[in-house]
C-alpha cells in the first residue's frame, strides 16, 4: 500500500516525479534537442572555432567599457582573427549552414513547445512522440528552408565581413516590424490549432499540416529576428538569449502581443549597441 | 453595520407586481445611462465597451472581460458591483420631474436598490401549462414595449431570439416561440445542475470555475475552453435568448441588453449556490482557487466618479458577499427536473453530494478514439460515430485497466457567424432507440458564445473553441449495464428550440411587430466541429 499525502494523492517517489512529469509534458524530448544545440553552440563558441562562419560584426573598435553585448560582438571578432581565415566560398556557406542547423531549432523549438504539447496530448499514447516530432520537423523546415535562403542571400549580397552596420540595420528592421499590426497578427495566428485525426498518415499529415501552418505563423511574426541572425551567423550568444527570449516570451505568453513594444525597444537598443560598436 | 442590500429574484418581483419599483428603477436608470455621453463611466456605450469594444487601443478600462479562464465568475462580479454602484448614482442623480411621473420609484426604492437575477431554472417539463409565468421565460417587464405610463420601456429589446423561421410559418403569422412573446428556454439551456455537480473550481478537464491562465479576453491561450457554469448555463441561455444576430449573442453586444445584467446577476448567485452546497461541515464543500495567481490579479474598473478604483478589483476581494455588501434572497439548492405530470417538491442536494470525489490519477487522459474529418452542424440533427480501441499508456497498466474519468471533447469548433442555435450531446444512443435524444444519454449542452470573434486576428483571439464533457457517470452506467459499446462511439447533436409559450399569461405577446411575419426560412449559418474525441484516464 503506497503512502499518501494529505490531499489523498499517492506520495510519489523522485523516479515516481520524472514518470509523472514525462506522462503529462511528452515534449521534454524536443525541449532536450533544443538544449542539445544550445549546448553544441556554447562549446563551438567556448573554443572559439568550429562551424562559425559567416560576416561577423565589425567589434575590433570596441571600447573597454562596452556593453555586455559590444563585448560579445568584440569577443567573435577576435576569434576571427585568431582563426585568421574567415570562411569563404562554399566551404564558408556550408559552415553558415550548418551553424544555422543549430541556431534555428536552439531558438525556435522553445516557443513551440506548448503546441508541441498540444499535438502529443491530443495524440493516441503511443503516437504522442511521433506526433511530436513531425509537428516540429514540419515546423523546423519552414526555419531551415528560411535559413537557406536567408544565409545565402546575405553572403551573395557581399556584405562587409567587418561591419556591424547590417546587423544593426537588421535589428533596426525588426524593432520596427515589431510595431506593426502585421506582427500582432502573426502571433495571434500561432495560438491557433487544427483538429488531429487519431490514427494512420491521416494523423501524421495532420500533425505536418499543422507543423508548416504554425511555422509559416512563427515566421510571419519572427522572420526579422531571424534575418538579423542570419546576417550576424555565430556572432553572439548574447544576441541570441536576447532574441530567443523575446521570440519565446511572445509566442509562449498568453498576452504576448501586449509585449511587442518592450521587444521593439529592446531590439531598437541592441541596434544602437551593435552599431556603435561597429 | 448596516443591513445587507438583497438582490432578488426578478420572477418574485414581477409575481408582486408588474413592473415592480425595483424593475421600474432599472428601467429608468438604462433610460438615463442612454443618455451619456459614452466616454463617461456612468453611460450605457461606456459599460458594454468594458465588457468589449473593437476599438484599437482602448485602454486598460476596456475589452477587459474574461471567458474561458478561472476569472470569469470574479470580474463578472467585480464588473456587476461597479455596475450596480454606478446605476445607484443614476438614480440618486435622477431629475425630479423623472421621479414625479413615476412616484413608486421613491427614496427608499433608490436607497436600497439591487440588481435583481434572473433565476431561469424552471424544473417543470415543455409539456406543463400551468400555472404560468415559468421563470424560464423571459421576465414579462422586459418583453413589454412601454413602461405603464406609455413611454417606451428601456428594458425592451428588439434583437432577441424569434425562434427558428421554419417555426414562423402558420397562423397566427407571428411566430409564437419568440422570446420577446413569453417562449420558454429548454431545460438543456437553462439548468445548472451539471455545473454545480463540478467538485472543484479547477479540474485537468473541466472545472466549476475554468481552466487556470492568466488574463484571458476570450481566447488568447490555445486551450480555449469554458469552465461548466459558464458553458451551461451561461452561454447557452446567452445564445438562446439572443438568437441568430441578438445583442444577447454576441460579446460584442450582449451588455447592451438589459437583460445581461440579470442574467449574470444569477451566475454570480450560482456561485454562492456552489460554495455552499450542501453544508460547511461537510468534507464535499466547495472551495474557489487559494493561488495567489487568481487571488490577487488586478482588474481595472471606474467608479461612478469616473475614478479608477482601488478596491473591489481582485478576486480576493470580491468572494465574500459581505464585503461588498449585498446577498441573494435565495441560494438554496435548485430542484430536480420534473417529469411530465410531477408536482414540485423542494428541493435537495442528490444523494451524490456526500461522496467525496476520488483525487484524479496520477496519469493524464489518453485519447482512446476520434473522428478524421470534421463534422458542419447546420441547425439539424446531426450523428458522428467513430472507431474506439483500448488505452495503451499508464491506464492499461493500472489493476483493473479500468478508467475512474471518462472525457468526451469537442475540438477546434469555429464557424463565421453564430447561429444562434445550442445544441443538445448524446453519447452512444443506440441504433434501435426510436427517440435519438434519449434523456439517459444525455452528455451536456453545446453552445457558441463568442465563436464569431475567434478568427478575427485584429483582436485577441484566435482559432477554435474546445469543450469538454465529463462523461464518467454515463460511461459507468451503460457499462455496469453492459451496454457500453467497446468499440464505437456515436454522439448525437440535437438543436434545441425555444418551447412554445403554451399557457404563458395573457398579453405575453404584447408585441406587434407584424414585420416579423416576415421572416423568411434562411440556412442556418454552419458550424464546424473540427474533432470529437474520447478521453479515458
Amino acid at each position: 500500500m503506497s503512502a499518501r499525502d494529505a490531499g489523498g494523492r499517492p506520495r510519489r517517489s523522485a523516479p515516481g516525479r520524472v514518470r509523472r512529469a514525462a506522462w503529462h509534458h511528452p515534449e521534454w524530448t524536443l525541449a532536450l534537442v533544443a538544449v542539445a544545440c544550445w549546448a553544441v553552440l556554447v562549446a563551438l563558441h567556448l573554443r572559439g572555432g568550429g562551424v562559425a562562419a559567416g560576416p561577423a560584426p565589425g567589434a575590433a573598435r570596441a571600447s573597454a567599457n562596452a556593453t555586455a553585448m559590444h563585448h560579445a560582438a568584440m569577443h567573435h571578432a577576435a576569434m576571427h582573427h585568431a582563426t585568421g581565415q574567415p570562411p569563404e566560398g562554399t566551404g564558408g556557406w556550408l559552415a553558415a549552414q550548418g551553424t544555422w542547423l543549430l541556431m534555428a531549432p536552439a531558438m525556435m523549438l522553445p516557443s513551440a513547445l506548448p503546441a508541441a504539447r498540444h499535438v502529443a496530448l491530443n495524440s493516441r499514447w503511443r503516437r504522442r512522440q511521433r506526433g511530436g516530432a513531425v509537428f516540429a520537423g514540419a515546423y523546423l523546415a519552414v526555419w531551415l528552408l528560411f535559413g537557406l535562403v536567408a544565409v545565402s542571400v546575405a553572403r551573395l549580397a557581399g556584405l562587409p565581413e567587418r561591419a556591424g552596420w547590417p546587423l544593426a540595420a537588421a535589428l533596426a528592421v525588426a524593432a520596427g516590424w515589431e510595431l506593426t499590426a502585421a506582427k500582432r497578427r502573426c502571433l495571434r495566428a500561432c495560438h491557433q490549432t487544427l483538429p488531429l485525426p487519431p490514427d494512420g498518415w491521416k494523423a501524421d499529415a495532420a500533425c505536418a499540416r499543422f507543423g508548416l501552418r504554425y511555422g509559416w505563423a512563427c515566421l510571419g511574426a519572427c522572420w526579422a529576428l531571424m534575418l538579423a541572425m542570419a546576417i550576424a551567423g555565430h556572432a553572439s550568444l548574447l544576441l541570441m538569449v536576447v532574441l530567443t527570449t523575446i521570440v519565446v516570451a511572445e509566442e509562449g505568453l498568453v498576452k504576448g502581443t501586449r509585449l511587442v513594444g518592450v521587444a521593439a525597444l529592446v531590439l531598437a537598443a541592441t541596434a544602437a549597441t551593435v552599431a556603435v560598436a561597429a | 453595520m448596516a443591513d445587507r442590500l438583497v438582490r432578488q429574484d426578478v420572477w418574485t418581483l414581477e409575481q408582486d407586481q408588474r413592473f415592480h419599483p425595483v424593475i421600474l428603477a432599472y428601467a429608468l436608470a438604462v433610460r438615463e445611462m442612454r443618455t451619456r455621453q459614452p466616454n463617461h463611466p456612468t453611460s450605457w456605450a461606456y459599460q458594454t465597451a468594458v465588457h468589449w469594444t473593437n476599438e484599437p487601443n482602448p485602454g486598460p478600462f476596456f475589452n477587459q472581460c474574461q471567458h474561458n479562464t478561472w476569472f470569469f465568475l470574479p470580474w463578472h462580479r467585480m464588473f456587476l458591483y461597479w455596475f450596480e454602484q454606478i446605476v445607484r448614482s443614476v438614480l440618486r442623480e435622477l431629475p425630479e420631474s423623472v421621479l414625479q411621473a413615476f412616484p413608486e420609484v421613491d427614496e427608499q426604492t433608490i436607497a436600497t436598490w439591487a440588481l435583481p437575477y434572473w433565476d431561469y431554472w424552471d424544473p417543470r417539463p415543455p409539456t406543463a401549462t400551468q400555472p404560468p409565468p415559468f421563470k424560464d421565460s423571459l421576465p414579462s417587464s422586459f418583453r413589454a414595449t412601454t413602461l405603464p405610463n406609455g413611454d417606451p420601456n428601456p428594458l425592451f429589446e428588439e434583437r432577441r431570439n424569434r425562434g427558428r423561421p421554419k417555426k414562423a410559418l402558420g397562423d397566427p403569422p407571428i411566430s409564437p416561440v419568440a422570446i420577446n412573446r413569453g417562449a420558454r428556454l429548454p431545460s438543456r439551456v437553462t439548468s445548472p445542475h451539471q455545473a454545480l455537480n463540478r467538485p472543484l473550481f479547477v479540474d485537468r478537464a473541466v472545472g466549476f470555475g475554468g481552466p487556470v491562465t492568466s488574463f484571458h479576453h476570450f481566447g488568447e491561450d490555445q486551450i480555449r475552453m469554458a469552465g461548466a457554469l459558464e458553458l451551461t448555463p451561461h452561454g447557452a441561455v446567452h445564445n438562446t435568448v439572443g438568437g441568430r444576430g441578438g445583442l444577447m449573442t454576441s460579446l460584442r453586444t450582449s451588455p447592451g441588453d438589459p437583460i445581461f445584467w440579470l442574467h449574470h446577476a444569477n451566475l454570480d448567485r450560482l456561485w454562492e449556490v456552489w460554495l455552499g452546497r450542501p453544508d460547511p461541515s461537510d468534507p464535499m464543500v466547495r472551495t474557489n482557487p487559494t493561488d495567489d495567481r487568481w487571488r490577487d490579479f488586478e482588474f481595472d474598473f471606474k467608479d461612478e466618479r469616473g475614478q479608477a478604483v482601488r478596491e473591489f478589483r481582485t478576486p480576493s476581494e470580491v468572494v465574500d458577499l459581505t464585503r461588498l455588501g449585498y446577498r441573494y434572497a435565495d441560494v438554496s439548492w435548485p430542484a430536480a427536473p420534473l417529469p411530465p405530470g410531477a408536482v414540485p417538491v423542494p428541493p435537495a442536494p442528490p444523494l451524490e453530494a456526500a461522496m467525496p470525489p476520488a483525487p484524479p490519477p496520477d496519469h493524464p487522459p489518453e485519447l482512446v478514439g476520434a473522428t478524421e474529418q470534421p463534422l458542419e452542424l447546420r441547425g439539424e440533427l446531426a450523428t458522428v460515430r467513430f472507431p474506439v480501441a483500448r488505452p495503451t499508456g499508464p491506464l492499461a497498466r493500472t489493476e483493473a485497466a479500468t478508467p475512474s474519468r471518462v472525457f468526451l471533447y469537442l475540438d477546434d469548433i469555429t464557424g463565421d457567424e453564430n447561429p444562434g442555435v445550442v445544441y443538445a450531446v448524446y453519447a452512444n444512443v443506440p441504433d434501435d432507440d426510436d427517440d435519438p435524444t434519449n434523456d439517459a444519454h444525455y452528455v451536456g449542452t453545446l453552445s457558441f458564445f463568442g465563436i464569431e470573434d475567434l478568427r478575427d486576428l485584429d483582436q485577441d483571439h484566435a482559432g477554435g473553441l474546445r469543450v469538454a464533457y465529463d462523461i464518467t457517470d454515463l460511461y459507468t452506467r451503460l457499462r455496469d449495464q453492459g451496454r457500453w459499446n467497446e468499440r464505437q462511439v456515436t454522439v448525437t447533436f440535437e438543436p434545441l428550440e425555444l418551447v412554445p409559450a403554451a399557457g404563458a399569461e395573457p398579453g405575453g405577446g404584447e408585441l406587434e411587430l407584424e414585420e416579423e411575419a416576415e421572416v423568411e426560412d434562411e440556412a442556418v449559418p454552419p458550424v464546424t466541429v473540427g474533432r470529437v474525441s474520447l478521453f479515458l484516464q
